[in-house]
């Protein structure tokens, strides 16, 4: 079957505060921007956050208006999540994206600025080893 | 009279308590004050003359008062002087009480006004405010403290035409004739009494009765046109002070203009930086949308380069399955049963879009759309963007806060209207130039009409028979006549001074001129004009040299300083900005005669007037130097203390 994510799925995190404050900074135009960059550094970093999540912010559904944004939801979903059904791979997706979002706000705490081209940099130098990582990953995963 | 302490009390710009020490001795009579602009020189200046004279108008009281204090309170504003003369030590303070006023803006109500003076500690007590007037008087004349206390801008004064203040009344104040004068004055007032009781007499007695009434009413005439006179005098006085004050602002916003343009270029700077820095907030928010691309890339970028892998493991997958689907035991052995056919099945249709094929197709998208590079250029562009304008927004905004230092107070009151102070300053040069002229016409037909009434008089006397009408006369006659001989022997006085005065101005000019190969000294006409003369024994008038050369101050500054050595009266020679005007070479010949000046040498002065090369030049004659600083945050709170 072809690949398809439940539209009612609802992106969602634990640090909601987190979220508006960078949102009062004026840092991102939607939430779902801060939630993808958090899966990035999760899945680079390869954690996970157990803290327990809300409701959530928004709807999967809405993603597909932002092409870039639901590119980088569906391939980590594809290629890194857990999970014996859908409804655990998406949990696990939340939890990746958490994950990074506890990594992101550690560096925002210690310089009190969104240091892009620090996190960049150190991606850069792990990305290597992890990719090799995930494309093992990848290819001993069973297609649908 | 020797200062040696002078403590002020939230008097203008000084907030709370402050204290000048002002000791000096023989060998150390300079005491240098240092201050920006506008920071408190010209108020320490007044505060020594508000001790001693208080304001002519008490409505100009309130504006003494430190305007951050009355606004946090009632209080108290003071000066307290401590100084020795003839041999006593003596303490002025005079102080008022002000209510609380509600903003910084408002000038506060004035109460109790205290007026205390000890000589050698015992405290002295005055029964009218006009006996504390007459011991103060005594010890310094405010009219002669003008001789002593010089704002180094006026100092030129002397040089303009006419002169002002008046050569002949400086050599006459400090002469220490002032009972002579006194008694000139008071002679000519007794003229006056003395005429109008023979006119009283003469109109009783005389047979001439008309001739008696006319004279009467020729004398109001004259005393009419006195009193007009004297009104014209108080008014062009008035007219100058408006002059001098639009001449100040005039020459304050002169100052000004350099750093007040520099000013306005760094403020649009900063506003035109702070734009782009809100643009660039702008485009960096856009970017971040892209951030969990930017992050993906260098992944993406790898597992592109080994796609071979996917569709390799894809073909492969797909093409085992058909073969292994052929057999009844699999290439590892074991037996296909249903389960394994059912897998092996699913395999073997080649399947479009599966999760693996998402990926790849996921990968090429986002490699394609955004490229290796560019979102990690374009996020570096924004970097060094953001860099470029945060450092000259740093850089501008300490450029102000030096430019808002030199500014000081005035950044803020600079609101005024150059142009319209220049038409004041017109309007009130034209009224001055007409009063003047009205006032010298009716000098001129007083004389004539004084002339007429002293002849038409002593005629009238001459027939008049009458013992009283004749003993008046004799009365008039005397006393004229010794009002003349005091006036003769005050001329010849001032004149045998002037000589010498001239000769010693003359002697201190050539010791400080930087041109003495081109002038020859210093003269003093008949008119009590200061002249220049040169070697060419050419005589020019010191204001034909124009009011900003620095011989013109120079000369004056001469003038002044022999003057102090004539002095019948010692007193602190105090100058507010002395040098603004004089070029290196003159300030640096004026400097080192400072301490030549009097026993006491007082100088307050801006930075750039005195450098530390030239304050070198006089250190060993330095008793003590002060600064008057101010945060420019807080411009009603100015602080002194000891040191450059």
């Amino acid at each position: 079957m072809p690949f398809r994510i439940n539209t009612e799925n609802r992106l969602a995190t634990a640090y909601p505060q987190f979220y508006d404050e960078l949102d009062k900074k004026k840092l991102f135009t939607i939430s779902t921007e801060l939630f993808t960059f958090g899966l990035t550094v999760g899945a680079l970093y390869n954690v996970r956050s157990d803290k327990k999540r809300g409701e959530g912010f928004t709807r999967y559904s809405t993603v597909e208006n932002y092409p870039d944004l639901k590119n980088v939801i569906d391939f980590i979903y594809l290629t890194l999540t857990n999970g014996s059904d859908e409804k655990d791979k998406w949990h696990d997706l939340c939890s990746i994206a958490d994950g990074g979002i506890e990594i992101i706000k550690k560096y925002y705490e210690a310089q009190g600025i969104l240091d892009i081209p620090r996190i960049y940099d150190e991606a850069k130098k792990k990305w290597p080893e992890r990719a090799k990582e995930i494309m093992q990953k990848i290819l001993q995963e069973k297609p649908n | 009279m020797r200062l040696k302490r002078l403590e002020l009390e939230n008097f203008r710009p000084f907030y709370g308590r402050q204290d000048l020490q002002l000791e000096t001795d023989e060998e150390h009579s300079v005491i240098l004050i240092r201050a920006m602009n506008d920071v408190g020189k010209t108020s320490l200046f007044k505060a020594i003359n508000f001790c001693l004279y208080g304001e002519k108008n008490s409505k100009d009281i309130p504006k003494n008062v430190n305007r951050l204090a009355s606004s946090k309170g009632d209080g108290i504003m003071s000066v307290y002087m401590m100084f020795s003369h003839d041999g006593a030590q003596y303490e002025i303070k005079r102080s008022v009480e002000f209510e609380k006023t509600d903003s910084l803006d408002d000038k506060p109500n004035i109460g109790r006004i205290r007026f205390e003076l000890k000589k050698n500690g015992v405290p002295q007590e005055f029964k009218k405010n006009d006996d504390e007037e007459k011991y103060v008087e005594y010890i310094l004349p405010q009219a002669a403290s003008q001789f002593f206390f010089f704002d180094g801008e006026k100092i030129q004064g002397y040089t303009k035409d006419p002169p002002e203040p008046n050569v002949t009344s400086a050599i006459e104040m400090v002469l220490g004739i002032k009972e002579l004068l006194n008694a000139r004055d008071d002679l000519h007032a007794l003229v006056k009494e003395f005429g109008k009781e023979l006119d009283k007499s003469q109109e009783e007695h005389s047979e001439d009765k008309v001739e008696a009434t006319e004279l009467i009413k020729l004398n109001s005439e004259n005393q009419g046109m006195i009193d007009k006179i004297a009104q014209y005098e108080r008014k062009i006085i008035a007219a100058k002070e408006v002059m001098d004050d639009c001449e100040q602002k005039l020459a304050t916003y002169a100052s000004l203009q350099e750093p007040l343009l520099r000013r306005e270029t760094i403020t649009r700077k900063i506003n035109e930086c702070n734009e782009a820095l809100e643009t660039i907030q702008l485009k960096q928010r856009q970017f971040n949308g892209n951030l969990a691309t930017l992050m993906m890339i260098p992944l993406l970028e790898i597992l592109h380069q080994d796609t071979p892998n996917f569709n390799t493991h894809h073909e492969w997958e797909h093409k085992t399955a058909i073969d292994v689907l052929k057999r009844e035991i699999c290439i590892c052995g074991k037996k296909i049963d249903e389960e394994a056919k059912r897998n092996l099945q699913d395999l073997s249709i080649p399947q479009q879009h599966t999760d693996l094929q998402t990926i790849q197709d996921i990968t090429q998208s986002i490699l394609i759309k955004h490229g290796v590079r560019s979102l990690e250029t374009s996020m570096i562009q924004l970097i060094e963007e953001k860099k470029q304008y945060q450092s000259e927004l740093l850089s501008s905004n300490e450029q102000l806060e030096t430019i808002e230092k030199e500014l000081g107070r005035n950044a803020e009151q600079v609101g005024f209207d150059a142009k319209q102070i220049s038409q004041t300053m017109t309007r009130a040069k034209d009224d001055k130039d007409s009063y003047e002229s009205e006032r010298d016409e009716l000098k001129g037909q007083l004389s004539v009409k004084e002339g007429e009434y002293a002849t038409r008089q002593k005629k009238l006397s001459a027939k008049t028979t009458h013992k009283d009408v004749q003993i008046r006369t004799k009365r008039l006659e005397r006393c004229v006549a010794a009002h003349d001989a005091i006036n003769n022997v005050i001329k010849d006085l001032v004149d045998s001074r002037r000589s010498e005065v001239e000769k010693l101005a003359s002697e201190i000019f050539m010791e400080i001129t930087n041109a003495p190969e081109v002038y020859k000294g210093i003269k003093i006409n008949e008119r009590y004009e200061l002249q220049i003369i040169t070697r060419g024994d050419v005589t020019m008038s010191a204001w034909d040299l124009g009011p900003s050369a620095g011989a013109s101050q120079v000369i004056a500054t001469s003038f002044i300083a022999a003057l102090n050595r004539f002095t019948a009266r010692e007193a602190p020679v105090i100058i507010d900005t002395p040098l603004a005007r004089l070029d290196p070479v003159h300030r640096e010949k004026v400097v080192q005669y400072y301490p030549k000046i009097g026993p006491q040498v007082i100088i307050l002065y801006q930075p750039a007037e005195l450098e530390d090369k030239y304050i070198d030049m006089i250190k060993h004659s330095i008793a003590s130097e002060w600064l008057l600083e101010r945060d420019f945050t807080e411009p009603l709170k100015t602080h002194i203390s000891r040191g450059r």
